[in-house]
């Protein structure tokens, strides 16, 4: 059920296009409107995000330690999985957002039958890092769209990414780690029970956006070829806002634009900001030095604690103290009074 | 010949699987033996918290007030504001399933909703379905739903079902805390008055007493006269045990069940003759005489008032610095919450030094409190204890991380290290069971009462499953723990599935150990057993 | 103390065990049955790794040189685990129900038509029997559970009941009541 609306969903939009585009020829809509929407909306929600997390504070230093304290001088004190002051955090943060530290750390050896097993979960890492990483070069790489002239670095990447030079044009690596891991990731959402029961509607439809997203793009390079001359003048529109409705460029092409815009727009509303909430994450990005370094709560400051203080449970107590011979603490009446 | 098809006589009996349901259809089931008891109306009367009233988790009717939904509703929004974790983890959780197999009580129970993805799920899909505009349209889609009265049920039942033992927070990606979600559910159902009993008299006793179990100033003292009594029988030595005592250099507070309880006492016993041996000037409390705050199982609002004792004791005895016995969640009160909720420090206290060994403990300036390990520790690498290890010589040890001094702390070689110079059998549990991948005992955040014992037993295996393995392999006998809630549980979760070993505190091995001078020959360690090689002699 | 039909038992102790196997885990959410199958880590996955040893066991014991001390052994880490989990006593010894009828599936045939009638009931008298046996595990570990409550009682207030002179105490010399008939009568 959350699977078929889903896909249908992502379906729809590929007929939507097609009809908007092919049929009823609105250029204009599906190549400039639509993408300078998105890219607002991406931005407005994002910094709307961003700004409604800030706004709650962080009233306790709550860092999940994974690894020794920084103590006493003799022990070495684990940096990464226990950072004991900022950059350590730094460190700690980077290897969580770019290696995924915390999935990685499935790993395990089985003792069953006397041969070594890697527990199932390292596979999540595996493919969650060619996806991401994928991805992300993959975003990088479109630069060359939308720079003139394009940048060394860039073209760097385009080249080593092609490195293997197969068919024609050449292949990037990344499309196929990319497809791969999103595979396995759509696979795991489907096959695993565990993982399926967990899973809603709003799991499935980012990743069915994405390898839509994905194939077209890469129907539009390897098979229904675009004229990438008109297509690069149209984004250099977009980029320097001075767009101009594109034409003779396939419909594949604006498949790919909707595509994108969809995702960028969903972007902040849907639980994708984990690529920008992770940076929030009280459980990692704090330092853990909290008995050397106060945190505040904005919320307890000057709000004194209610409790019964020493001098009302000695009232309370007194026979008994008295009866053990424990001291009777006369001063904390002058204090209270002072 | 065809024979018979045996299962299906079986199908009027009662072993249908599950129905393959959506999880928002499930309900759970309150049989004896998975949840706690509801609190008595007097206690929460006393505590001044909402809607006392006489009410069980297995009624039909919960006697909720009748705008609760307001309430709950209320609470969350009022969480969110305040809490940035609850906001951020309600929004970012992905559903990867890297958490769905780290809780023991999931390990233990194969209750899919005890997959700790799914029991934040559980306030995700209700924040999603009432105050979110895509969660109201798309509803199950986005994985929302609407606040019921079935709810409210299921939450108790779950987050009564976490020991907020972080372990899940450990693979979690984007550190997600289910322990954080635990504490704030909890917290909000205490505003419709849905709680239970074993927090809530511990936390009244706390409040009203001192510690836990209303141990009132003269039993305190009384025990320990006669805990002496037991340390002259065995080593011939009366230590002094200074109470209340002004002036003092260092206040020591512990959880209270050292006082009292089996195996907590011989604990105790090996703090009191280490500060004997020492010579340490320091006194104990017996107005803030409990280290444990199940306060923090109840709402940071009650962790906080059960907490403020401490500073305000040691700011009334005029002691330099703190000194905190082997507890779990006292240690994640202590190191997480108290400098930020009852600090700064009394002016009084100074940065904690070891007067024996001149050791600044830099890392506790700001709350200047420090853990027995880390002072014990210090001890040992500077030579400073006269140590015997083959007095624990009758006993194999293994060391169980508490949750609470490994994920919110991170303690880890501390106590190994004392371990190490004090006994000499001390054997490693498997490495995915320990460190930060520690396996909970199954009881802790409040949830060790008998009543629950089934459930105990389910969510303490995976850690028992370890202690069989080094029980087999190394014939360990004796799992060492830094937590009360781990003397007080353990024991009974290792006669259930390990009975050949038992449970002490890291201190009563230093007891043991530890060489007096002007003691008497040993023949026993703290618990009256035989050391090895007496038996024969005697 | 071998069966007539050990053979054909020794030939499918793969297939009785998977059939088995799959009937008990057919009792848990099936959410949770591929992880509890497929998580090979002894350590991560307790639940699986206890089942399926303990039905392994079993079944090696019931296909080879029977013995009750290491069919005890088997039956009691099952049992134990059964016994806590929310479950009608006929649901936690079902394991055994289920392991008759996956031998009477799997081999049931064979055994009948190579060795007739009497070699199967023979096999499936065993497993009543450990059927039986189940019950003595079963209730001794429900009965540790409550003695386990009272006895956490007593621990928790150790020091207050013993003060109190309510605990038996071994080092005052006194002998329990029972302790003290068995002497005489030996």
């Amino acid at each position: 059920m959350n699977v078929v609306a889903a896909l249908v969903a992502v379906i729809g939009m590929v007929i939507v296009v097609w009809f908007g585009v092919g049929v009823l020829k609105l250029y204009t809509l599906f190549g400039v409107l639509v993408p300078y929407a998105a890219l607002l909306t991406f931005l407005i929600g994002l910094i709307y995000r961003m700004v409604n997390w800030a706004k709650s504070p962080v009233p306790f230093k709550i860092t999940t330690t994974c690894g020794q304290q920084k103590s006493l001088p003799w022990i070495k004190h684990s940096r990464l999985e226990s950072p004991a002051n900022n950059f350590e955090v730094v460190l700690r943060m980077a290897l969580e957002v770019l290696a995924f530290r915390s999935l990685f750390r499935n790993l395990r050896a089985d003792l069953r039958g006397r041969k070594l097993y890697y527990g199932s979960s390292k596979w999540l890492w595996l493919g969650a890092i060619l996806f991401h990483w994928s991805f992300f070069i993959i975003l990088v790489r479109h630069l060359r769209l939308f720079t003139y002239p394009v940048p060394g670095p860039i073209k760097v990447l385009d080249a080593v990414d092609s490195f293997f030079h197969i068919g024609l044009p050449h292949l990037y690596m990344t499309d196929v780690a990319i497809l791969a891991g999103l595979t396995f990731l759509i696979l795991r959402r489907l096959v695993d029970a565990k993982v399926n029961y967990i899973s809603h509607a709003s799991d499935y439809f980012p990743l069915f956006l994405i390898l839509g997203l994905i194939s077209s793009g890469m129907l539009m390079r390897y098979f229904l070829r675009v004229d990438l001359v008109s297509v690069k003048e149209f984004v250099m529109g977009l980029a320097t806002f001075h767009p101009k409705a594109p034409k003779g460029i396939g419909v594949i092409f604006f498949v790919h634009l909707f595509f994108i815009s969809a995702l960028v727009a969903y972007f902040p509303f849907s639980k994708l900001v984990h690529m920008v909430g992770v940076f929030f994450s009280p459980t990692r990005n704090l330092p853990n030095d909290n008995r050397r370094v106060r945190h505040i709560n904005p919320w307890w400051e000057g709000v004194p604690p209610k409790f019964l203080t020493y001098c009302e449970w000695q009232e309370k107590f007194k026979e008994q103290l008295e009866q053990a011979g424990q001291p009777i603490d006369e001063d904390c009446y002058k204090e209270k009074k002072s | 010949m065809a024979l018979p098809k045996r299962d299906e006589l079986l199908k009027d009996v009662n072993y249908d699987r599950m129905p393959s349901k959506h999880w928002m259809d499930t309900k759970p089931e309150f049989r004896p033996g998975t949840y706690c008891y509801a609190a008595e109306p007097s206690v929460v009367e006393d505590l001044g918290l909402p809607n006392p009233r006489k009410w069980q988790p297995h009624d039909e009717d919960w006697k909720l007030p009748p705008n609760w939904k307001e309430i709950v509703l209320n609470a969350i929004k009022d969480r969110m504001e305040r809490f940035r974790s609850f906001k951020l983890f309600m929004d970012i959780c992905v559903r990867c399933g890297a958490c769905a197999d780290k809780c023991h009580f999931f390990l233990g129970t194969g209750d899919p909703k005890n997959m700790p993805v799914l029991r934040a799920e559980l306030m995700r899909s209700v924040v999603k379905g009432e105050f979110t505009r895509s969660g109201k349209i798309f509803g199950r889609l986005a994985g929302a739903r609407p606040l019921t009265y079935d709810v409210i049920k299921e939450w108790f039942y779950y987050y009564y079902q976490c020991t907020e033992c972080r372990r899940c927070s450990v693979f979690c990606p984007y550190g997600i805390d289910t322990a954080e979600i635990t504490i704030l559910a909890r917290e909000i159902l205490h505003e419709i008055g849905v709680n239970i009993d074993w927090i809530l008299k511990p936390v009244r006793f706390s409040a009203f007493v001192g510690n836990h179990i209303g141990l009132q100033p003269h039993t305190i003292q009384e025990n320990i006269e006669f805990l002496l009594d037991d340390i002259e029988e065995i080593t011939g030595i009366r230590p002094e045990v200074p109470i209340n005592k002004k002036g003092a250099e260092i206040l020591f507070v512990t959880p209270s069940a050292d006082f009292f309880a089996d195996p907590g006492i011989y604990t105790f016993m090996g703090y009191v003759l280490l500060f004997h041996y020492l010579g340490l000037d320091w006194t104990l409390s017996t107005y803030a005489s409990e280290g444990g705050n199940f306060g923090l199982f109840t709402s940071h609002e009650m962790m906080r008032k059960l907490h403020a004792k401490i500073y305000h004791e040691a700011e009334r005895l005029k002691v330099k610095w703190i000194l905190g016995g082997e507890c779990g969640h006292m240690w994640r009160v202590v190191h997480q919450y108290e400098d930020t909720a009852l600090g700064p420090a009394p002016k009084n206290l100074e940065v904690p030094k070891s007067p024996i060994t001149g050791t600044v403990f830099e890392h506790a300036k700001s709350t200047k409190i420090v853990h027995i390990c880390e002072f014990t520790a210090d001890l040992i690498a500077h030579g400073k204890l006269n140590l015997d290890p083959s007095r624990n010589d009758h006993l194999i040890v293994t060391f169980h991380d508490s949750c609470n001094t490994s994920r919110g702390m991170g303690i880890f070689e501390e106590p190994r290290f004392i371990l190490r110079h004090v006994c000499n059998n001390f054997y490693e549990m498997p490495e995915n069971t320990i460190r930060e991948k520690t396996f909970c005992c199954g009881s802790g955040s409040g949830l060790n009462t008998d009543e629950y014992m089934e459930m105990r037993m389910r969510g303490g295996f995976p850690r028992a499953n370890a202690v069989e393995y080094v029980h087999e392999k190394y014939g360990v006998n004796r799992m060492a723990c830094i937590c009360a809630i781990d003397r007080a549980v353990l024991p009974t979760l290792m006669k259930y599935w390990v009975p050949e070993v038992s449970i002490s505190g890291v201190h009563e091995l230093v007891g043991n150990a530890l060489v007096i001078p002007g003691e008497k020959k040993r023949t026993t360690d703290l618990r009256f057993e035989p050391l090895k090689g007496v038996e024969e002699e005697a | 103390m071998s069966l007539k039909a050990q053979k054909i038992l020794k030939a499918n102790i793969s297939p009785i065990f998977e059939k088995v196997r799959d009937k008990v885990y057919a009792t848990f959410p099936k959410e949770t049955v591929r992880f509890l199958k497929k998580e090979v880590d002894r350590f991560e996955n307790p639940l699986g790794y206890r089942l399926e040893e303990g039905l392994k066991g079993l079944i090696t014991e019931l296909a080879g040189d029977f013995s009750w001390e290491k069919v005890d052994y088997f039956l009691d880490r099952i049992i134990r685990i059964e016994a806590v989990q929310s479950r009608q006593p006929s649901e936690a010894l079902a394991f055994l129900y289920y392991l008759k009828s996956a031998v009477r599936e799997v081999v049931g045939e064979e055994i009948l038509e190579d060795l007739g009638p009497e070699a199967l009931l023979e096999v499936e008298d065993r497993i009543d029997a450990m059927l039986l046996r189940a019950f003595n595990h079963y209730m001794a570990a429900r009965e540790k559970l409550h003695e386990l409550r009272i006895e956490e009682w007593k621990s928790r207030l150790y020091l207050l009941l013993k003060r109190a002179g309510y605990l038996y105490d071994v080092r005052e010399g006194s002998l329990p009541p029972e302790a003290g008939n068995t002497e005489k009568t030996h």
